[in-house]
């Protein structure tokens, strides 16, 4: 039996190959502890799979800077006059700085969430990888498969789950909830399948017939009625997008871990997958349950979390004082996707300030 | 001050100590620790290899799954689910003593339902599932969970029935997993199947801009949930290609223009690796006043419109004109250039054979 965990990014650049920074994060934290310190690290304990949909926003978000430079260049050369109505063709709201914080990161969230057609695209290359991954690991035997997704990546994977949970797919039903598939553990990390106007969650958890909740939600014994056996939701405390709309669904039962709000900062993007992964509170949970058993025993476990962070000579209390103070004093813009880029890219361009302020002083928020 | 240190080293150690029971109910992972001595029964991975352990039963029942001889299992779908239940019943008889009665019937209830998978039907319960560590300091799992006769393993239960419990349990999902795997790669397949489309769309379709991504995202035109457009709306779509007075005089000469679709439809075939369709707009030429144009779009060929412009008096003499695609005026001035190629090497060939009074192309 194969031991799979699928990895599913977030918002922002993630090219070919993106999950082994992901790989290395596990097996550094991982060797922390006793079990890894000396023996073979996580990753080689179990088979880990990256699933990329970010191609699908870099094609469009390509497409349209490309298109941009095209009707700018005919238009300084020809000097043909456009419409008013065409002014967004050649003006500043377009790709023109694909580097910013908005075209590379926000951009995602947006045209997933308000762009049918860009969602369903994304979900059906999110889908088609996922189910890749567990059949070319069923040759010998089942598959314990469990997913670890961040970001917008939880989004795309409650939606992308629930469509393969619920009906057949083309016909085929083989990965339906009621022909027994489900996965292990879902790790949903900075958990935003909330974020987004209501309208535009077109697959709400609230609803009858949600199949993506762990075995505790669902009927003793009936596998239609859940499609994971445990199913985890981290955030952190001051991590604006999850503040804006936690995931907190009622009677999940004990299968549904979803523990308070992590706190420690140790980098200014608060956001970041690594930061969540950094935290005892998150990565004893992925591996031991990846693993199947305790390779962290509970003791172990707990002093990494009472001794987490560990202690910095330079701590930059300061900049994370201010970082911490900016996102509690942010509005809530969990319903407004305008609202949400705006103060989303305020977030991203003031962790960065702050980070590169704590590099200055010798200490170390991250990049 | 030793003592003043100490007892701030003590507050501080008593403090982590609650922070600690604290954290634990965060992290909630007390409740499924489990000792690697019982996961050697009941994980699959941490099984060392052996003669009755799962791995072993499936190497000896390799021929029900249509193994080849080189391992593994058939996706042909010729996995004999009755000879494989009939085998894990065997299996489990030479274990069975270490069973209660009730828990024997609990399992054969449940092996018996997994030929339900044959129709199509919901398959049985395996999974063994780790619960809370009292009163089992080293974990349990959990057999049926949730169900009246649920049985649990934990370390001190005897090796003779985890073995009876987890090894048929690991089995019986092997045997479930190996009769919908030809099922399961088929739906792989289909779904990169559908991913093919959604790149031909994206590489021989007509792009999407902003506000067409709005609109065919508003409007479904009967595109099924998950797949690209097979209808798609042209709106506001913007454009430069070449705009040609008609009749030609001298082949197609013509100035930079730029064309703006107002409104248009296309329609996709299967694959999505073409399509036609058509569309009107308005034509912005250089020294020119706007015209209105109608347009066909044919796939690969690009599109073609014909542009009809007001004139200022009636006897004005500027004429309508077409306006082409770049691909398309490619593909037309292609045409003469290819032609013209065939022939000189037609006529080479000729003068050739007329010299040397045979031909040797």
């Amino acid at each position: 039996m194969t031991r799979l965990l699928i990895v599913v990014h977030g918002m922002g650049s993630n090219p070919p190959g993106w999950s082994d920074s992901i790989v290395q994060k596990l097996d550094s934290v991982a060797s922390r502890y006793s079990a890894f310190s000396t023996g073979a690290p996580f990753s080689k304990q179990c088979t880990i799979r990256e699933v990329r949909y970010d191609g699908v926003f870099e094609r469009h978000i390509e497409d349209m800077g490309a298109k941009a430079a095209e009707f700018k260049k005919f238009q300084d050369e020809h000097h043909v006059p456009l419409p008013k109505l065409m002014e967004w063709l050649t003006g500043p709201t377009l790709p023109s700085q694909q580097q910013s914080f908005f075209w590379s990161t926000l951009m995602d969230a947006i045209l997933y969430r308000a762009f049918a057609v860009v969602r369903d695209e994304v979900r059906a290359v999110t889908m088609a990888q996922i189910v890749s991954h567990c059949t070319a690991n069923m040759r010998s035997g089942a598959v314990q498969a469990s997913i670890l997704a961040h970001s917008l990546g939880t989004a795309v994977v409650h939606d992308t789950l629930q469509l393969l949970a619920t009906k057949p797919q083309l016909g085929n039903d083989s990965f339906t909830a009621a022909a027994g598939w489900h996965f292990e553990s879902l790790f949903m990390l900075a958990d935003v399948c909330r974020l987004g106007p209501p309208k535009l969650i077109d697959l709400p958890d609230a609803d009858a017939g949600y199949l993506v909740r762990p075995r505790s939600a669902g009927t003793p014994g009936d596998l239609a009625s859940f499609y994971c056996n445990s199913l985890y939701s981290f955030r952190h405390e001051f991590d604006p997008f999850v503040r804006w709309a936690p995931f907190l669904p009622k009677n999940w039962g004990d299968d549904f871990d979803n523990p308070t709000p992590l706190k420690p900062v140790c980098q200014a993007n608060v956001h970041g997958f690594d930061h969540y992964l950094d935290n005892p509170v998150v990565h004893v949970p992925i591996i031991n349950d990846v693993l199947g058993f305790s390779a962290i025993s509970t003791k172990e476990a707990l002093e990494a979390v009472a001794h987490y962070p560990p202690s910095n000579p330079v701590m930059c209390t300061d900049q994370v004082n201010q970082l911490q103070s900016l996102v509690s004093q942010l509005p809530d813009a969990g319903q407004d996707l305008e609202q949400m880029a705006i103060l989303g890219a305020q977030f991203f361009t003031t962790a960065k300030q702050l980070a590169n302020d704590c590099k200055a002083l010798g200490g170390d928020l991250g990049a | 001050m030793t003592a003043r240190l100490s007892a701030v080293i003590s507050v501080r150690n008593t403090l982590r100590t609650f922070i600690a029971l604290a954290l634990c109910a965060i992290i909630g992972r007390d409740v499924r620790a489990q000792s690697a001595a019982l996961a050697a029964f009941c994980n699959p991975a941490s099984i060392p290899a052996g003669a009755g352990t799962p791995a072993d039963f499936r190497m000896r029942t390799g021929k029900l799954r249509g193994a080849s001889p080189a391992g593994g299992v058939s996706t042909a779908g010729d996995v004999d689910l009755p000879g494989l239940v009939a085998a894990l019943r065997e299996e489990l008889d030479k274990t069975r003593a270490a069973l209660s009665a009730a828990e024997s019937q609990a399992i054969e209830r449940q092996i018996g339902r997994i030929i339900d998978v044959g129709a199509r039907r919901t398959p049985p319960d395996f999974d063994t599932r780790p619960r809370a560590n009292q009163p089992n300091p080293g974990g349990s799992f959990v057999l049926f969970v949730g169900m009246p006769d649920s049985i649990v393993v934990a370390e001190a239960t005897p090796d003779a029935k985890k073995r009876a419990v987890c090894f048929t349990a690991i089995e019986a999902r092997d045997i479930i997993s190996d009769y919908m795997l030809p099922s399961r790669v088929a739906l792989a397949s289909a779904l990169n199947q559908r991913v093919d489309r959604w790149n031909n769309f994206h590489e021989e379709g007509y792009s999407l801009f902003i506000p067409e991504l709005l609109v065919n995202s508003w409007f479904n035109l009967g595109r099924p949930q998950l797949e690209p457009p097979s209808n798609q709306i042209i709106f506001l779509h913007p454009s430069v290609g070449v705009e040609a007075p008609v009749p030609f005089k001298t082949g197609v000469l013509g100035s930079d223009a730029m064309l703006l679709e107002g409104l248009g439809i296309l329609h996709y075939n299967d694959d999505r690796t073409g399509y036609f369709g058509i569309s009107a707009g308005t034509v912005f030429g250089q020294n020119e006043r706007p015209g209105l144009a109608f347009v066909a779009h044919y796939g690969e060929f690009g599109h073609l419109g014909y542009v009809i412009r007001s004139k200022p008096s009636p006897g004005d003499p500027r004429r309508n004109t077409l306006i082409f695609s770049a691909d398309l005026l490619k593909a037309l001035n292609a045409i003469p250039g290819k032609w013209k190629a065939e022939s000189d090497s037609a006529n080479k060939v000729l003068q050739g054979c007329i010299q040397h009074m045979s031909c040797n192309p």
